[in-house]
């Protein structure tokens, strides 16, 4: 039986799309069958992330409304085995999405990936709607600042009513926060909301934090999904968040300051978490 | 066919009718007074005082005597046509018998006084208070429509909570609060923190701004004193 994870977030540029790469990755990496659907129709851009632009040929519009074969519109990654991207259509608008179209799409995508991740449009209209109206777990992407707190919060408050499980009464969605572009040290200055704090707003168990890093705009720009550089902190932490979400249990790295020894403290002013962003 | 021809065949019938009646309320026993005031009203609409039959009703007058000789007489002589007299004592009587006035029972005052209180205090009822048991995210309104709101769990930005009666969240309340919506100003709200945007018990609220001080205070609880708003802990 195939998880339909919703990566959703309510504001855009959190890093939805860079999640919902990584993630589904992750768990592909894991061994488990898994596809990435782009649901921002009009603004493509898990494609790119992915790496695979030049690849598309059908798209997730062009199933819902029959006019490719599944096979035709899925792109396999050449890099990773089990992985699959579901492109959006750069020409159409999110009207496209009708709620029969997505769930024959994912009944039908259901019967062959074991994860089944929905990379959410920003904001609360229909692509969002659609995207977490199937899901079975939600990853809610959070900034530790306080409009994407408050808009993260209204989220939750969609997939608790809006959502197929609300309103059919079955379980409800499995939610998973996951704080990204969290810098220790801009908290200690009393710049950033802690984790404490988005902890106490939003009452979520957290996934993992994905600490402020170089490395996902250098692995947005060359479609590398960060988790494959292992090297970089960022990549380590969506390791992490993968291993929690299959049920492990890790401590969480990146979330304290680190002591900088004495040559550091010289020398090393502009460390990367200073850069303006 | 018996029956209808029988009827027919009858001179007469009683049958009790229903009629709405004009009725004179008498607040005082002086005849000139009276006069004054209703040769003044009748003179504004003589066509529809024509003969108008009408009730004198007494029951204010109490002690004081009562000539209905003689206002019968003035009442007649304006165009009235007085049928009956209601809220009659004992001593009264006498005195409307003798201008040959019908005896009318007493104004129903009794019964009028809140007759629907009685009915729904005869069975037990259910609680309408309503219970939620997961956090009231933004965006979300919850309203309890005829009872009291208990939320366990937090209360987010940009949430509202609408109650008839009080509010209670086990947990911070960071959105409004509005209690006793339909203007119960006994109704209270409750909260283990307090980081709300606004507060409203019976449509009197205050703003943020207003309770500043016990912003992030624990144990509060929040009621009306004197048409004023007071916002203080309940574990003093």
């Amino acid at each position: 039986m195939a998880r339909i994870i919703v990566v959703t977030s309510g504001k855009g540029g959190v890093g939805k799309t860079t999640t919902s790469a990584a993630i589904g990755t992750g768990l592909a990496l894991r061994g488990f069958k898994t596809v990435i659907i782009d649901f921002d129709v009009g603004l493509r851009n898990l494609d790119l992330i992915m790496g695979c632009e030049r690849r598309v040929v059908f798209d997730f519009v062009n199933l819902i409304n029959d006019e490719a074969k599944l096979q035709q519109a899925l792109i396999r990654d050449k890099r990773v085995e089990n992985l699959y991207i579901l492109p959006a259509s750069q020409t159409r608008d999110k009207d496209a999405l009708t709620e029969e179209g997505v769930a024959r799409v994912l009944d039908e995508l259901a019967k062959d990936f074991e994860y089944i991740i929905c990379d959410s449009p920003a904001g609360i209209e229909r692509g969002a709607l659609m995207a977490l109206y199937f899901a079975d777990e939600a990853i809610i992407v959070t900034n530790p600042e306080v409009s994407s707190v408050r808009d993260s919060d209204r989220i939750l408050g969609i997939l608790a009513s809006k959502s197929k499980r609300a309103e059919e009464n079955l379980p409800p969605i499995k939610q998973h926060l996951l704080l990204t572009r969290y810098s220790p040290t801009r908290v200690s200055r009393g710049e950033m909301l802690s984790l404490a704090d988005v902890e106490d707003i939003l009452s979520v168990p957290l996934l993992g934090v994905i600490p402020e890093s170089q490395a996902v705009l250098k692995a947005s720009n060359s479609g590398v999904p960060v988790i494959m550089d292992s090297e970089s902190d960022a990549g380590q932490a969506y390791g992490d968040a993968v291993a929690r979400l299959l049920g492990e249990e890790h401590p969480f790295r990146f979330i304290n300051l680190q002591k900088n020894g004495l040559l550091k403290r010289i020398f090393g002013s502009k460390s990367k978490e200073e850069l303006p962003v | 066919m018996a029956a209808q021809q029988n009827n027919i065949t009858r001179p007469c019938q009683l049958k009790g009718s229903l009629f709405t009646l004009t009725v004179l309320h008498l607040y005082t026993d002086d005849l000139q007074k009276i006069q004054r005031e209703l040769s003044a009203t009748v003179e504004r609409a003589p066509q529809f005082f024509q003969q108008a039959p009408v009730v004198i009703d007494v029951h204010l007058l109490g002690s004081s005597s009562v000539d209905f000789v003689s206002l019968v007489k003035l009442l007649k002589q304006l165009g009235l046509s007085p049928v009956g007299v209601r809220g009659l004592n004992d001593t009264l009587t006498p005195h409307a018998l003798e201008a040959n006035l019908a005896l009318l029972p007493n104004a129903p005052n009794t019964l009028r006084e809140e007759p629907q209180l009685v009915a729904p205090a005869t069975t037990s009822m259910p609680s309408k208070n309503l219970i939620i048991h997961q956090p009231i995210r933004s965006g979300q309104q919850v309203y309890a429509k005829e009872g009291d709101l208990i939320v366990i769990g937090a209360v987010s930005h940009g949430a509202e909570l609408l109650a008839l009666g009080n509010i209670h969240v086990y947990g911070a309340l960071r959105g409004r609060a509005l209690a006793g919506i339909h203007g119960d100003k006994q109704a209270r709200i409750f909260c283990q923190t307090l980081e709300a945007e606004m507060l409203s018990i019976a449509g009197l609220y205050q703003l943020s701004d207003d309770f500043l001080a016990h912003q992030h205070q624990h144990h509060i609880q929040v009621y009306l004193e004197s048409e004023r708003l007071v916002v203080d802990s309940y574990m003093k």
